[in-house]
């Protein structure tokens, strides 16, 4: 039986997903943030990449990483701290045994670089814009700079500029810069790698934080020191996206302790162009398609056409 | 392929004082199961605790389509997992990580060491050798703080293995640890014609590696780490391999090359 003559009863239309940000086109702005969904292939059985917005791939370094020793993660109160230590296979395996894969998927690849010396982001940008397949680039300006002895590139502007600067002058993909929560005023910072040469910005990258064990006297991490992510720090980096988003012109990519569609409508409202999950990828592999569904639901809802309409609407 | 679902409790049984076996409907891992893997749990969505935990797979019913873990009441993921019902939804992630393997011939020796709550996955590899008829001669050194601790002694004493029962406290079996037994036999053992299989505390898995490697037996060791994804992606389970290239060593995955590494790859760290 023919239905194309029968009426639907009224029903809006299905709203629009899609987001630019800048030269960057998504279908939607879910995307998974870096260090937390691999190189996609270890996710693949269970989430279908072609739905996501984007895959941040893990930090690519030039050479490859072994990482830090054991323990490396340990579970806080709604967060966890990790001290991965960049373990990653390097350039030269990403390009011949990584890349490939994600070619196939009908999903940008964003790669998230990691570098302790200006002239080796330089060297990264270089030969991953030759590849083939990358949509972007993104910068992890929370590694700390051998040339200053070690302070991270993300804490201080002029570090920040001259950094992103090198970086800019050896590519021509859209360049994002993720930004270090790490410091006093993330909007003199976001401002600076504006300046350098940012297309987008993505924020935030991980807190510092440690964790004591009172029993044995020590730390919880070999590295003494960690990163914090996950529902902990919501309310933070959903502050600093809002901050940073009214403070500069190029859109941003929210995330931070988003585990559902609401969390990442929260940082949408606040101004953020588009989202990453993290930490929920490890609670729940399939967090980032119930967002991309529970954005879709909410936008019909509340009578919305398109994501867009509600990027930066949060109201007093 | 692992698959990831909200599987109803079907049973949930007290064991001893503090030890119990959940059994959860999920005819897919029923199905593919095998001896050392295990399941990703998530406690709930309240983010108390974020993480999900891993458990190994101890019992398979591929008839009735489910599978049972055996834990340890002990920490926060534990004592709330003890609360559930029988009809509650867990959601899991499974089956994850590699299995034990053994050659069916008749004159191996295959030594099981088995510590506490490290039982579990043994006490299903044992089920599996016999039930497949792989045949030779099958060793199962069971130990445990105490007689409450201990898991899977009274159907292991049912099937046709060697079995050697140990307590710490000697409230059941003999008093002493499971390398004490080990250790006893390893001059009767020809390297080339045995294998030791071991899951149990970080402790014991390294003194059954300091006893067998110098003489050459081959051992398949369960490793515990933090499993924080269960995905292969956070690096965050690694454990310390030799490597050829320098700087001597490489960190491997736990959950996704692991849980089970050869005794004679491990570097433990103290
Ligand atoms: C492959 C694998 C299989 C496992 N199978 C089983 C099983 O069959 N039955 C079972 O009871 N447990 C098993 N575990 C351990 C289990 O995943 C939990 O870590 C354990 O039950 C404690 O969880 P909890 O939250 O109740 O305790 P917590 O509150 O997390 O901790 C209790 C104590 O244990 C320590 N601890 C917690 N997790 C770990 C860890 N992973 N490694 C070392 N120390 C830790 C804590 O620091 C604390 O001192 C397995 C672990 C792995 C890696
Ligand atoms: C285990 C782990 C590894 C990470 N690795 C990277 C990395 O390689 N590069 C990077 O820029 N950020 C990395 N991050 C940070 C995340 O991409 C994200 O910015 C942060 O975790 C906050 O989001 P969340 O709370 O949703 O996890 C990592 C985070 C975790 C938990
Ligand atoms: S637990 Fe995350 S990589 Fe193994």
């Amino acid at each position: 039986m023919s239905t194309s003559s029968v009426k639907l009863p009224d029903q809006p239309p299905t709203a629009s997903l899609a987001v630019t940000l800048g030269r960057l086109k998504l279908k939607n702005p879910v995307m998974v943030a870096s260090g937390t969904f691999g190189f996609g292939s270890e996710y693949a059985d269970l989430v279908d990449l072609n739905r996501l917005g984007a895959i941040v791939v893990k930090a690519v370094t030039l050479k490859p990483r072994v990482g830090n020793p054991m323990p490396r993660m340990v579970e806080t109160a709604a967060g966890c701290l990790n001290a991965i230590g960049l373990q990653n296979p390097g350039l030269d395996a990403f390009l011949t045994e990584k890349l490939p894969y994600l070619r196939q998927f009908d999903c940008p690849v964003i790669v998230n670089i990691a570098a302790d010396r200006a002239e080796e982001f330089s060297a990264l940008a270089e030969r991953l814009s030759e590849a083939e397949g990358v949509a972007a680039l993104e910068m992890n300006i929370s590694c700390p700079n051998q040339a200053t002895g070690g302070i991270e590139f993300g804490v201080d502007p002029k570090m920040t500029e001259m950094v992103v600067k090198s970086v800019r002058g050896k590519t021509d993909l859209p360049l994002i810069v993720k930004l270090s929560p790490n410091v006093t005023d993330i909007t003199v910072i976001a401002r600076a790698a504006v300046s350098g040469g940012a297309d987008i910005l993505s924020l935030v990258n991980t807190f510092v934080g440690t964790a004591i064990n009172a029993k044995t006297r020590k730390f919880r991490l070999a590295n003494r020191t960690g990163g914090l992510s996950g529902p902990a720090i919501k309310p933070l980096a959903l502050y600093m996206v809002w901050r940073v988003a009214n403070a500069v012109p190029v859109p941003i990519i929210g995330m931070g302790g988003i585990m559902t569609a609401t969390d990442a409508i929260e940082f949408l409202l606040a101004g953020a162009g588009a989202v990453a999950i993290g930490t929920a990828n490890f609670v729940n592999p399939t967090a980032s398609l119930q967002a991309i569904d529970g954005i879709r639901e909410y936008l019909q809802e509340y009578g919305f056409h398109s994501v867009t309409e509600i990027i930066g609407k949060v109201s007093s | 392929m692992r698959v990831q679902c909200d599987a109803p409790i079907l049973d949930h049984q007290q064991l001893s004082d503090c030890e119990f076996e959940i059994t959860l409907h999920a005819p897919e891992v029923a199905k593919q199961a095998a001896p050392g893997q295990f399941a990703h749990l998530l406690l709930s969505n309240n983010y108390d605790p974020l993480l999900r935990r891993p458990f190994s797979v101890y019992r398979v019913n591929r008839d009735e389509g489910s599978f049972s873990m055996v834990y340890l009441a002990r920490g926060v993921f534990t004592q709330g997992l003890r609360q559930k019902r029988v009809g509650q939804l867990v959601p899991i992630v499974a089956p994850l990580g590699n299995r034990f393997v053994y050659e069916p011939d008749d004159d191996r020796t295959h030594v099981l060491v088995a510590g506490g709550v490290g039982a579990p996955p043994l006490c299903f590899l044992a089920r599996e050798m016999v039930g497949s008829g792989c045949g030779g001669r099958i060793v199962v050194i069971n130990g445990a703080r105490s007689r409450s601790h201990l898991i899977g002694a009274h159907e292991l004493s049912q099937m046709p293995v060697e079995l050697h029962v140990l307590t710490d406290d000697g409230s059941t079996g003999c008093k002493g640890i499971v390398t004490d037994v080990l250790a006893d036999m390893l001059t009767e053992l020809n390297p080339s014609m045995a294998t030791v299989y071991a899951c149990g505390p970080t402790a014991m898995l390294r003194a059954v590696t300091d006893l067998i490697v110098p003489v050459g037996i081959p051992g398949q060791v369960s490793v515990e780490t933090p499993m924080p994804c269960a995905l292969g992606v956070c690096m965050g389970c690694v454990i310390k391999l030799h490597h050829a290239a320098p700087p001597g060593f490489i960190y491997k995955r736990s959950c996704a090359d692991g849980p089970i590494f050869a005794a004679d790859q491990i570097i433990w760290d103290n």
